[in-house]
C-alpha cells in the first residue's frame, strides 16, 4: 500500500511540476518555439490622474498617449536600424495625488522596469514624480507642467514642452494692451495649487507692468463650495477685467458663478480651461469672447513624421475622440515625438538600461526637433526654448489667435472687447 | 453697496449654500441615528443622484425637477439592497467595521462611475435656471434658491415621516430599543434596510439638487461626505432635523469667511467650528444630538 501511495504521489508531483514548468516558461517555449520569437517592445509606463481633481485634464493626455502608441505600432513600431519595436503603455492612476504619482513612478522604474516614462498631468504631480524619475534616471517630458520652481532644481531628466507658467500666461495678460479704451482695473483670482497660484501671480505681475491696477487678488481653495460669494466680492470692486489662474474645473465654476451673480467684466481671461473641449460644449454662446492662455493652434504650419501636420493631428483627434485637439495635447505629442526621435537617432533598442537612458537624456538636451507642436529644443533647465506665449479668444465657437499679432504666418484676429453683459448674451 | 447690504447678500449666499448642505447631510444623519452606521460612501450616493439627473436631462430631456423622484427611487433601491445584503452583517459590530465596508463601497461606486461615465466634468444647462432673482440690490440665483428650498423641504418631509407615520414610528422604535421593537413585531432587518434606502434616496435627491448649479463628476462625493459629517456633528449626531441648523451654520460661516476674510480660510473656519461644537456643545447646536 505504501508503495502504491508513493507512486501515485510521485505521479501527482510530476504532473504538478510539469504544469508549473509549462506555466512558468515564458512565451510557451516548451512547445518548441524559440523564446526570442516574441518581438521586443518598448515598455512604457505612466502614472496619470485617471481620477481626482486633474482627471478631466489628464484624460486629454491619455488620448494622446493612446494615439501615439496606435500610430507608432501601426507603422511597425519605433524604427531602430531598420527594425520596428512596438510600444506598450502601462497606465496607473495617481488619483491626482503628487505623493501617489511619485510612488507609482517608483513602481514603474523598479518593479515594472519600464524602458520609458511618460509624464502625468500638471505641475504639482510633476513636482513629486520628477524627483523619482531623476533618481532612477528616466527622462520625463511633460506637456502640462510649467510651474517655474520645477525648473529651478537643477534636474537633468525633467523636460517640459510648455512655457514656464509666468511666460505661459503672458499673452493672456498682455493682450489687454491692445484694447481701447485701455482697461485700468483688474481682479485676479487663482486656485490654491502650484499652477493656479503661479498663473495668478504671473497675471498680477504682467498687469502691473502694463499699468493696470490689480484691485483684487485672491487665492481660493481647490474644493471651494460657494463660488458666488467669491465672485460677488470681486464684482463689488468693479474691475474692468477678471483673470483666473487655475484648471478646467475652476474655469467652469467661475464662469457659472459670474453669470449667477450677474458679474459682467469687460474682459475675462483664464490660464487654462477654455481650451478643454467641454468648456465650449458647456457654455456655447456664453463663452463668446473669453480669452485663454495657449501655446498652439491647429492652424500653425508645423509638422513631424509621426503625427503629420498640426492640422492632421487635430483632424485625427476630432475623428477619434470627437473634439478638437487642445494645446496641451499638442504639447504632449511634441514631447513624444522628441523622445522617439532621440531613440531613433541613438539607435537604442529595448530593454533600456541606465546607461541608455542617460544617453537619451543627453540627446534630448542636445537635439532640436521639428514637431507638429513647433520646434522642440530644450534649455539646460529642461524648459523649452523660443516658444512665443499666445492668447486665444473664443469667437464664433472657435479659438482665434488674438496675441501676438503673428505666429509663424498665422495672423491675429480682431479682439472682441468689451464682452456683452450676461443679460444680453 | 453699503455694509449692511453686503452683509445681507452674504447671509443670503450662506443660507442658500446651507440649505443644500442640510439636504446632503440628512441621509447620513438618519442612517447613523437608526442603525449606527457611519456611511463613508455617503458622498457617492449624492454623486449617483447627480448623475441620475444629469443623464435623464441630457438623454431624455426630462426636466431636472421631475428627475427628483426618479433619483430618489433609484437610490432607495440601491440603499435598500446594500443594507439588506451587505451592511446587515456589520450591525452590532464595532463602528470601524461599518466604516471599512462603506469605504469599500465608496471605492467601488467611484470607480464604477469613472468606468461608465469617465472623469469628465459635466454641467446641466437649464436655460430657465440660469437667471437670478433680483430683490432690490440682492441677487438670488434661481437654481440655488430652488435647490435650497427643495432641500429644506425634503428635510422637513423626512422629519414629518419619522414623527407622524407608522413607518416612522417603527424606525424610531428600532433606533431606540431593538429588543422591544422586535417584541412588538418589527422586523429589524427590513426596517434597517428601509432606513438606509430612505437615507440613500434623500442623498440622491440632494445630488440632483447639486446638479442644478454645480458640475457633476465621479469624484465629487468626497467633499459631500466631509461636509455632511461636519453638518451632522454641528446639528447633533442622530438628530435628523438638526442638519438644517448644522447646514445653515456651516453655510453662513463659510460665506462670511469668503466675503470678509479669504476664500482660502473657509475650510479652516468650517473645521474650527466643528472643533468648538465638539468641545463645548457635543450634542450639537440645538443640544438634541446623541452623546455616546
Amino acid at each position: 500500500m505504501t508503495t502504491i501511495r508513493t507512486t501515485r504521489g510521485a505521479r501527482w508531483l510530476a504532473l504538478l511540476l510539469l504544469g508549473a514548468f509549462v506555466l512558468a516558461t515564458p512565451g510557451g517555449a516548451w512547445l518548441g518555439r524559440p523564446a526570442d520569437a516574441q518581438p521586443k517592445e518598448f515598455k512604457v509606463g505612466v502614472a496619470l490622474s485617471v481620477s481626482g481633481i486633474f482627471s478631466r485634464d489628464a484624460a486629454l493626455f491619455k488620448e494622446v498617449y493612446d494615439l501615439w502608441a496606435e500610430t507608432v505600432n501601426k507603422a511597425g513600431g519605433i524604427r531602430v536600424k531598420g527594425t520596428g519595436y512596438p510600444v506598450r503603455i502601462t497606465y496607473y492612476d495617481d488619483e491626482s495625488s503628487p505623493q501617489k504619482s511619485a510612488q507609482l513612478v517608483e513602481r514603474l522604474a523598479t518593479s515594472d522596469k519600464v524602458d520609458l516614462l511618460l509624464a502625468g498631468f500638471g505641475s504639482s504631480v510633476a513636482f513629486a514624480a520628477t524627483a523619482v524619475a531623476e533618481k532612477y534616471k528616466y527622462p520625463y517630458i511633460s506637456g502640462a507642467a510649467s510651474a517655474n520652481p520645477l525648473f529651478e532644481r537643477g534636474y537633468k531628466y525633467f523636460f517640459a514642452t510648455l512655457n514656464k507658467t509666468f511666460d505661459e500666461v503672458e499673452g493672456a495678460a498682455k493682450v489687454w494692451a491692445l484694447v481701447s479704451p485701455k482697461p485700468t482695473r483688474a481682479a485676479v483670482i487663482g486656485s490654491d495649487h502650484l499652477f493656479g497660484k503661479l498663473a495668478a501671480e504671473g497675471f498680477k505681475k504682467f498687469l502691473g507692468e502694463m499699468g493696470i491696477e490689480v484691485v483684487h487678488f485672491e487665492i481660493f481653495p481647490l474644493d471651494l463650495a460657494d463660488y458666488n460669494s467669491l465672485l460677488l466680492k470681486v464684482k463689488r470692486q468693479n474691475p474692468d477685467l477678471l483673470l483666473v489662474g487655475g484648471l478646467f474645473s475652476h474655469a467652469l465654476r467661475v464662469m457659472k458663478a459670474t453669470k449667477e451673480v450677474d458679474f459682467s467684466p469687460k474682459g475675462m481671461a483664464f490660464s487654462y480651461g477654455p481650451t478643454v473641449p467641454e468648456f465650449l460644449k458647456e457654455f456655447g454662446k456664453d463663452a463668446e469672447g473669453v480669452i485663454a492662455a495657449s501655446e498652439w493652434l491647429p492652424s500653425f504650419p508645423f509638422k513631424d513624421p509621426v503625427f503629420g501636420s498640426a492640422a492632421q493631428f487635430n483632424e485625427t483627434v476630432v475623428q477619434k475622440y470627437g473634439h478638437p485637439a487642445d494645446y496641451v495635447q499638442a504639447a504632449a505629442a511634441g514631447g513624444l515625438v522628441a523622445q522617439q526621435k532621440a531613440i531613433e537617432t541613438l539607435g537604442l533598442v529595448p530593454p533600456l538600461g541606465e546607461k541608455e537612458r542617460e544617453a537619451l537624456m543627453e540627446q534630448l538636451h542636445k537635439q532640436e526637433v521639428q514637431t507638429l507642436y513647433g520646434q522642440v529644443k530644450f534649455a539646460a533647465d529642461g524648459g523649452i526654448v523660443q516658444k512665443p506665449p499666445i492668447a486665444v479668444q473664443i469667437q464664433n465657437g472657435k479659438f482665434a489667435l488674438v496675441y501676438p499679432k503673428d505666429v509663424s504666418g498665422t495672423q491675429a484676429g480682431t479682439l472682441i472687447y468689451p464682452l456683452a453683459p450676461w443679460r444680453s448674451r | 453697496m453699503t455694509f449692511l447690504a453686503d452683509l445681507v447678500q452674504t447671509l443670503i449666499n450662506g443660507i442658500l449654500q446651507g440649505g443644500v448642505y442640510a439636504a446632503a447631510a440628512v441621509g447620513l444623519s438618519l442612517i447613523f441615528g437608526v442603525s449606527g452606521i457611519l456611511n463613508a460612501a455617503h458622498g457617492e450616493l449624492v454623486m449617483l443622484g447627480a448623475f441620475a439627473t444629469y443623464w435623464l436631462f441630457t438623454l431624455y430631456h426630462v426636466d431636472p425637477l421631475l428627475t427628483l423622484p426618479v433619483s430618489f427611487a433609484l437610490l432607495f433601491a440601491l440603499g435598500f439592497t446594500l443594507q439588506y445584503f451587505v451592511l446587515h452583517r456589520t450591525l452590532g459590530r464595532p463602528l470601524l467595521l461599518s466604516l471599512l465596508v462603506t469605504f469599500g463601497i465608496s471605492m467601488i461606486l467611484v470607480n464604477a462611475a469613472l468606468r461608465l461615465w469617465s472623469a469628465d466634468y459635466r454641467m446641466l444647462r437649464i436655460p430657465y435656471f440660469e437667471h437670478s432673482l433680483l430683490v432690490g440690490p440682492f441677487i438670488l440665483p434661481l437654481s440655488r434658491v430652488v435647490a435650497c428650498a427643495v432641500g429644506i423641504g425634503m428635510v422637513a418631509g423626512l422629519s414629518w415621516l419619522l414623527a407622524s407615520t407608522r413607518l416612522g414610528r417603527m424606525i424610531r422604535a428600532t433606533a431606540q430599543d431593538l429588543e422591544m421593537a422586535r417584541l412588538v413585531g418589527v422586523n429589524p432587518r427590513s426596517i434597517y434596510a428601509v432606513t438606509f434606502g430612505l437615507g440613500a434616496g434623500v442623498s440622491g435627491v440632494a445630488g440632483s439638487l447639486v446638479a442644478l448649479y454645480a458640475p457633476v463628476e465621479p469624484n465629487m462625493g468626497l467633499t459631500f461626505t466631509l461636509f455632511a459629517f461636519a453638518v451632522v456633528v454641528l446639528g447633533g449626531l442622530g438628530y435628523t432635523a438638526g442638519v438644517v441648523w448644522g447646514g445653515l451654520t456651516l453655510g453662513i460661516a463659510q460665506a462670511l469667511t469668503e466675503t470678509y476674510l479669504e476664500a482660502g480660510l473657509s475650510l479652516l473656519v468650517a473645521f474650527f467650528l466643528l472643533y468648538l461644537i465638539l468641545r463645548f456643545m457635543p450634542a450639537g447646536i440645538m443640544g438634541k444630538g446623541r452623546l455616546e
